[in-house]
């Protein structure tokens, strides 16, 4: 059982170093854009809105799961800028998946009236609308592939 | 004495054996107890999607309730209370974005009325040229006032896949409508528009094909190698087609700083191990 504990550790500590390396990188990475599959599910964990799973094993590969009944624009905003941080963890086990869940998010200034905020509500709008499917991972919900560009950006550790 | 009573709907569909049942948007909550009919959706329209909105989306009516008419209004129509209901757009946009070649666009809004028009316009640009444009027209209606969400959907593609511009239109209104003795007449109307516009990732320059070994010239054209001195027009053939620069850069309104949790997930058990909080974003440098 030790070992077990030992070896849980090490491996956190290395993930968990990953960005502590990262955060001296001088040029952050340029956008790259991503299809995402938005899954809407009611009653996520530890109250959120959304949740982004980052899975290179399963299809699809980036999820966001989405409680339509309380997720704004804003919200899947910062479930993509979540994603472009989970693909910078290129140190991570390569097959590992990855959840994340956002504490805070500080849009740009012109969020509300920019055409990103558009694509956001259109996502939204599209999972509202979309049949239900089966997601692998997750169950049989309403879910929608979107393209996104991933922001360009550097990771850092928290405490926002 | 000329009052003019309002009849919604009727004693002749009752007769048919209709029900109240609203079959684009489910029954209404409140049925009155003489009613019926939605209004007519516009001749030659598509029908217009109409969804129940989720909690998020929904007007607080107990927050700030809409606004209501008082009976008799100008019209000097005795207006049934489930009527004295202001139409009311509470949120709108028309949201466009590129798959390719295609332009993809969506137009959306949460409102409140008994009948709502929707209009969808797309078109590409390129180098101040239109290349395409199409309209989509919906419309639709229930029998009460109610809040609803109504989504227009369009793709055009003029084959295209650098350098143009798609711009989208869109106009929403939402009405409240009253049948009468005669026919059917408008209480009100609101009206709202929007715009947005998405650019595909610019063209690469033409490739500058070498004219070698003497000189090199900037053109759609590549030398084959032959003997200097017997270089004619037919030594030259085409260039390939440019290929797009991937992405379209930066969205603006894209980036801030999210500050997040992050778990490993094992694989076949779904158990989670904490690792951390991490934020990403862009930063003073």
């Amino acid at each position: 059982m030790s070992h077990l504990t030992t070896l849980v550790a090490l491996v956190a500590v290395l993930a968990c170093m990953v960005p502590l390396a990262e955060l001296g990188a001088q040029n952050p990475a340029a956008p790259t854009t991503a299809t995402v599959t938005l899954v809407a599910k009611p009653d996520l964990p530890r109250g959120a809105k959304v949740i982004v799973e980052r899975r290179p094993t399963m299809n699809p590969q980036n999820v966001i799961l989405v409680d339509l009944d309380r997720a704004t624009a804003a919200d899947l905003a910062a479930a993509v800028q979540i994603l472009a941080g989970l693909h910078q963890r290129t140190s991570d086990d390569p097959n590992a998946t990855l959840r994340a869940a956002p504490r805070a998010f500080t849009p740009p200034p012109d969020f509300d009236k920019s055409h990103y905020a558009k694509l956001m509500k259109a996502g939204l709008v599209q999972l509202l609308i979309a049949p239900e499917t089966t997601v692998p991972g997750v169950g049989r919900r309403r879910a929608v592939d979107i393209q996104v560009t991933l922001p360009p950006g550097r990771l850092r550790t928290g405490h926002s | 004495m000329t009052t003019r009573v309002a009849v919604v709907g009727l004693a002749l569909f009752a007769s048919l054996g209709c029900d109240q049942t609203d079959r684009m948007s489910g029954p209404d909550p409140t049925p009155p107890a003489a009613a019926g009919m939605k209004p007519p959706l516009e001749p030659g329209t598509q029908p217009l999607r109409l969804i129940d909105l989720p909690a998020s989306q929904r007007w607080d009516m107990a927050r700030t309730p809409a606004p209501r008419f008082t009976s008799d209004i100008a019209l000097g129509l005795t207006v049934p209370p489930e009527y004295q209901v202001a139409p009311f757009i509470s949120s709108w946009f028309v949201s466009v974005s590129w798959s390719g070649a295609t332009l993809n666009g969506y137009a959306y809004m949460s409102f409140t009325g008994n009948w709502a028009e929707q209009v969808l316009d797309l078109r590409i640009y390129k180098d101040g040229s239109l290349l395409a444009q199409n309209t989509w027209t919906e419309t639709g209606s229930s029998v009460y006032p109610r809040q609803s969400g109504a989504v227009t959907r369009g793709s055009l593609n003029a084959g295209v896949s650098c350098g143009a511009s798609g711009n989208g239109n869109s106009r929403h209104a939402a009405e409240v409508r009253l049948f009468t003795t005669q026919s059917w007449t408008t209480l009100a109307r609101a009206n709202v528009v929007d715009t947005d516009v998405a650019v595909q990732a610019k063209c690469p320059p033409p490739p500058s094909c070498e004219l070698k070994p003497q000189t090199s010239v900037s053109s759609s054209a590549r030398l084959r190698a032959v003997p200097s001195g017997v270089v004619t027009g037919s030594d030259f053939e085409q260039c390939t087609d440019p290929i797009p620069t991937p992405g379209g850069g930066v969205d603006p309104g894209s980036g801030g700083t999210v500050c997040y949790e992050v778990w490993l997930v094992y694989p076949g058990t779904g158990v989670e191990y904490y690792l951390g909080d991490v934020c990403y974003g862009e930063y003073a440098t």
